[in-house]
């Protein structure tokens, strides 16, 4: 193994290679950053190219190309709050508040050094242990499924900094978006209003700039913000290496992220929404100023950018050694695979050992390069959107919305939601209930839903098959981790009673001004 | 070959300008008007190879690959896109309101578009609102147990159905697809009754069936050779046994006239006029004779198809049929 | 008076959804139905929260005042931009409402200079945009349409 190992990494020195992985990567980075864009549309419009190159550089470009996208879409989260994808939801939480305070430079370089560490550990764990991960990956059933939901949901609880009551009835308006369309088992028609394009359900990305973005486009043009720029530009520049400094003298918070990321990954089908709110929720749990978080904390920008990046060597475990993709550009990157006459499975390693371990390398380097891509590239595009008076920026940002809502579908309707969502978004935002909640329930509302279903439906033999779900070991862990994270928030908040005995706690929580749920 | 796909997008560029102004002028009502004449010079600008599904799957790989064959055949770009949902009734239904001039054509999969309008209250579309181009390919239903699994035929699956009805679980991609309609034909041939659960798609059933979440899977012939070893293959619905698969028994010979899957092809409008629909059904013919192409579909397993305009209604008839026939004695049509 | 509201208008979401309530499989209806109970029930607490703590908390959370007719105004241009989508289309549509909601940005009175300097930039960042989707990435974008 190590043999095929040193000659991937080989393969990955010659220059040609270098030069393709970086193109890959900056070009999949550029494609990540559009709103409306997804990883996977990227990848399947570059397919077709990679058919004239011979299989392994094909499969190295979409590799690294993945990878830079999954990273690209922490840009817009940070920058106009918009999050491309479910992956970055968490990234927004505390990336857009840095950058109101005028650290989104600051942001950027958290994102990066996040997605660099989660990309590596990701990879890591796709060379050394993807078996044993794989088969434990099938141990995950419809039951399992629906606790992993739940557990994505309980972070709603950490999340409402301000109220509790409000922060479930968000998530609960989130579930209920998500039941409208096509049921995901069974197959009803439900709560479309006689309206056929509803079928397709509450399309995820326009809601999800819908119910982030448009908020804050509201608020920037009613305040028009005089001729001024968005931040303080008083404020005095942070340093490239004190940043940095300050990003890993933390490193528990890195790898931990990345090895949830990864964890989470293996999942077919959750992972990619689920690993960034865990690593989020995780990283605020462990951390000792928890109530930092949702105003510009870095920790919570680092933590799911890495655990997002992580996600991407995760997804290639069940993909490479079970056939099972474990996201959607997966999917893609598997059926290239198999148009070379490439069948996964552990003898894949074997038999195609060296086109398999350059392709893994090939995403390690990728990783790599997004550091100094990352840092010049990624830093000059925040410089560029900072020095833009807000008078254009609203515009701007408008203007990417609009084409971020249709190009998922080619659909003016969904223009029309996304406004719709967002305004009512910000109208909810006036008494309290925040986007954040209902995005939650919106991504994860069907997720729990199939696996709710199935799992009835799998143990239709069993006598009562309610039980199942409280009866299977994993899904007997997962039950505990939910407790856990529901609780945690209370035991938190006693324990900063008795230190600082009383005070603030005084003050009924939804007076205080919050921006725990990303205003 | 880099600069010939550069060289065609710019033609394909200029004619977009060119189409636009034409129409601007025109008042834009000249499509059934130009009748004999447009479908000589049809295509003249860039073709929309739309997919009522995610990227990523199935019919996305087998357009990618007819993509760049497509357009040499038909002398313009065609550029694939996506309008994913209701299991693939979002694109339909939006496909009767298109422009009826054949620059735009969808995937169509049976049995979906026969299944959706007969079983869905209001699917926003009828079968016969789409023309069907072109059937293309298809995936047989195969029937797959975990390797480890005590059942080595279909005779034991049936034995191991009957003896405990109801609880034995047989997954499969989708409410009303293939999958689930075979599982039904099954259940009502064999006289036994297995619980079908539904997945969203491949990719999420088969790890449920590897990890023993349910005891079969009702999935496509693909799956058999991707799968390798970790599955056992107990019976396939072709009539005979498949090419690629010789080992794998089919559900005829098991003594059970089970013979179904998945089609895929495009469609149109149905006011499209029908010398268009010739030309692109006559494109499709002529790439699905591509050897690089007939290779790849034999890799993963997928049956060449070659179903015109006229044999693809025939089809669509016929398991129209089969298909209300069952359904109306389960009782599931509204 | 905010939780009465906000209450109010969960109570009211729910009333829409239960009334189309249908479902034609066995279990369709679980997880809906049951997130219906769960969100009137919340509703009912917000209100009756809303009532009983009316001194305590507001209710309203602070986001910075903003004006009426400000917030108007930007409603206003939003949706009119968003609506005039499937007319205008992208091109036209964008450039008209990236000057207008720049203008209108201005606190100052706005000269003939200004309204031209910021079409200028509506028509590079717009059709920049447009270029790059429409020829590079092939993705097409609402055209004109009158």
């Amino acid at each position: 193994m190590f043999e095929v190992l040193g000659q991937g990494l080989l393969a990955n020195l010659a220059p040609s290679m270098l030069l393709l992985v970086l193109i890959g990567t900056l070009s999949g980075m550029a494609l990540g950053a559009m709103p409306g864009l997804s990883a996977t549309m990227g990848v399947a419009l570059l397919v077709p190219f990679t058919f004239a190159m011979d299989p392994t550089s094909g499969l190295v470009l979409l590799g690294a190309f993945y990878m830079g996208a999954i990273y690209g879409g922490s840009f817009t989260a940070i920058l106009v709050n918009a999050p491309g994808t479910p992956s970055s939801i968490a990234t927004a939480l505390d990336g857009y508040p840095l950058t109101r305070q005028g650290r989104s430079e600051f942001a950027i370089v958290g994102a990066t050094m996040g997605s660099f560490v989660g990309g590596i550990i990701g990879v890591i764990a796709l060379i050394f242990l993807a078996p044993p991960l794989a088969s434990f990956s099938l141990r995950f059933g419809p039951q399992e499924y629906f606790w992993v939901a739940v557990f994505g949901l309980t972070i709603i609880a950490s999340l409402a900094s301000g109220s509790l009551l409000k922060g479930l009835i968000g998530g609960l308006l989130g579930l209920l978006l998500a039941t409208v369309g096509i049921a995901p088992v069974g197959g009803d028609v439900r709560f479309t209003f006689g309206e056929p394009m509803l079928q397709g359900g509450v399309p995820l990305v326009p809601a999800l700039i819908g119910l982030f973005t448009i908020p804050e486009v509201i608020r920037l043009i009613a305040l028009r913000t005089r001729d001024a720029h968005m931040v303080d530009e008083t404020r005095q520049k942070d340093r490239l290496g004190g940043m940095l400094k300050e990003i890993l003298s933390r490193p528990v918070n890195l790898i931990r992220s990345g090895i949830i990321g990864t964890f989470v990954g293996i999942l077919p089908g959750a992972g990619g929404s689920v690993a960034n709110l865990v690593a989020y929720n995780e990283a605020k749990r462990a951390s000792k100023h928890p109530e930092t978080y949702g105003k510009g904390e870095i920790d919570g920008v680092v933590a799911s950018e890495s655990a997002n990046n992580g996600t991407v060597g995760g997804g290639f475990i069940p993909t490479l050694t079970l056939g099972v993709p474990g996201t959607p550009p997966d999917a893609i990157i598997l059926g290239v695979l198999l148009l070379h006459g490439l069948r996964p499975g552990a003898e894949l390693f074997t038999t195609s050992g060296p086109l398999v371990y350059t392709f893994i390398i090939a995403l390690a380097v990728s990783a790599v390069m997004m550091v100094p891509v990352g840092l010049v590239a990624g830093r000059g595009l925040q410089r560029g959107v900072m020095a833009l008076p807000v008078r254009y920026l609203a515009p701007g940002i408008t203007v990417l919305t609009i084409i971020g809502a249709y190009a998922i579908r080619s659909s003016v309707v969904d223009v029309f939601i996304m406004l719709a969502l967002g305004v009512a978004a910000y109208l909810l935002q006036r008494v309290g209930i925040g986007g954040a909640s209902i995005v939650l329930g919106l991504v994860l509302g069907t997720i729990a839903e199939t696996g709710l279903v199935q799992g009835l439906l799998t143990s239709s033999g069993a006598e009562m098959p309610w039980t199942t779900f409280f009866t299977r070991p994993i899904s007997l862990v997962l039950i505990a981790m939910c407790l856990v994270s529901i609780l945690w928030p209370f035991i938190q908040k006693r324990r900063t009673k008795t230190t600082t005995a009383g005070g603030q706690a005084a003050v009924p929580a939804s007076q205080r001004p919050d921006t725990g749920e990303g205003d | 070959m880099k600069s010939r796909r550069t060289f065609a997008s710019i033609v394909g560029m200029i004619a977009v300008a060119l189409a636009a102004t034409g129409c601007g002028g025109g008042g834009g009502g000249g499509g059934e008007a130009g009748g004999g004449g447009a479908a000589d010079e049809f295509p003249q600008k860039r073709l929309e190879y739309i997919l009522p599904f995610d990227a990523g799957g199935e019919s996305d790989i087998t357009a990618r690959l007819q993509q760049e064959k497509l357009a040499e055949v038909l002398g313009q770009t065609v550029n694939i896109s996506y309008k994913p949902g209701g299991g693939g009734a979002l694109g339909w239904s939006e496909l009767t309101r298109m422009a009826p001039d054949g620059y735009k054509f969808m995937g169509s999969n049976l049995p979906h578009i026969i299944l959706q309008p007969m079983l869905r209250d209001d699917a926003g579309y009828e079968t016969e609102d789409l023309k069907q181009v072109y059937i293309f390919q298809s995936t047989p239903n195969a029937l797959l147990v975990p390797a480890d699994s005590d059942i080595q035929t279909l005779d034991d699956f049936i034995e191991a159905a009957k003896a405990n009805p109801g609880a034995m679980s047989v997954g499969g991609s989708g409410d009303f697809s293939a999958n689930h309609i075979g599982t039904l034909m099954l259940n009502d041939m064999a006289g036994i009754d297995v619980t079908y659960t539904p997945f969203s798609g491949t990719g999420t059933a088969v790890p449920a069936l590897l990890g023993g979440h349910v005891d079969a899977l009702m999935s496509y012939s693909p799956q058999i050779s991707q799968l390798g070893d970790q599955v056992r293959a107990i019976a396939v619905a072709t009539e005979e046994r498949m090419p690629g698969l010789p080992d794998v028994p089919t559900f005829v010979e098991q003594g059970h006239d089970l013979v179904d899957g998945a089609y895929r092809g495009v469609s149109v409008p149905t006011d499209t006029p029908d010398d268009i629909v010739q030309k692109l059904a006559d494109a499709f013919e002529e790439v699905n004779q591509d050897p690089e192409l007939v290779t790849a579909f034999e890799e993963q397993a997928f049956v060449l198809e070659n179903y015109g305009p006229e044999e693809a209604i025939e089809l669509t008839e016929e398991r129209k049929a089969v298909y209300e026939d069952l359904l109306t004695r389960l009782e599931l049509v509204p | 008076m905010g939780n009465i509201i906000g209450g109010a208008v969960v109570l009211v979401v729910c009333l829409i959804f239960w009334v189309q309530r249908s479902y034609s499989s066995e279990y369709g209806g679980i997880f809906p139905d049951a997130v219906l109970v769960a969100l009137s029930i919340l509703g009912v607490m917000l209100v009756a929260r809303g009532v009983l703590w009316r001194d305590r908390e507001t209710g309203w959370h602070d986001t910075g005042r903003l004006g009426y007719k400000d917030l108007g105004r930007a409603l206003i241009l939003l949706v009119a931009w968003v609506a005039s989508l499937p007319i205008l289309g992208y091109l036209y549509g964008g450039i008209l409402f990236f000057t207008l909601v720049a203008v209108m940005m201005r606190t100052s009175r706005p000269t003939w200079k200004n309204v031209l300097l910021d079409f200028g930039v509506a028509v590079v960042v717009v059709v920049l945009f447009y270029l790059a989707f429409t020829q590079v990435l092939f993705v097409s974008l609402p055209e004109l349409s009158l």
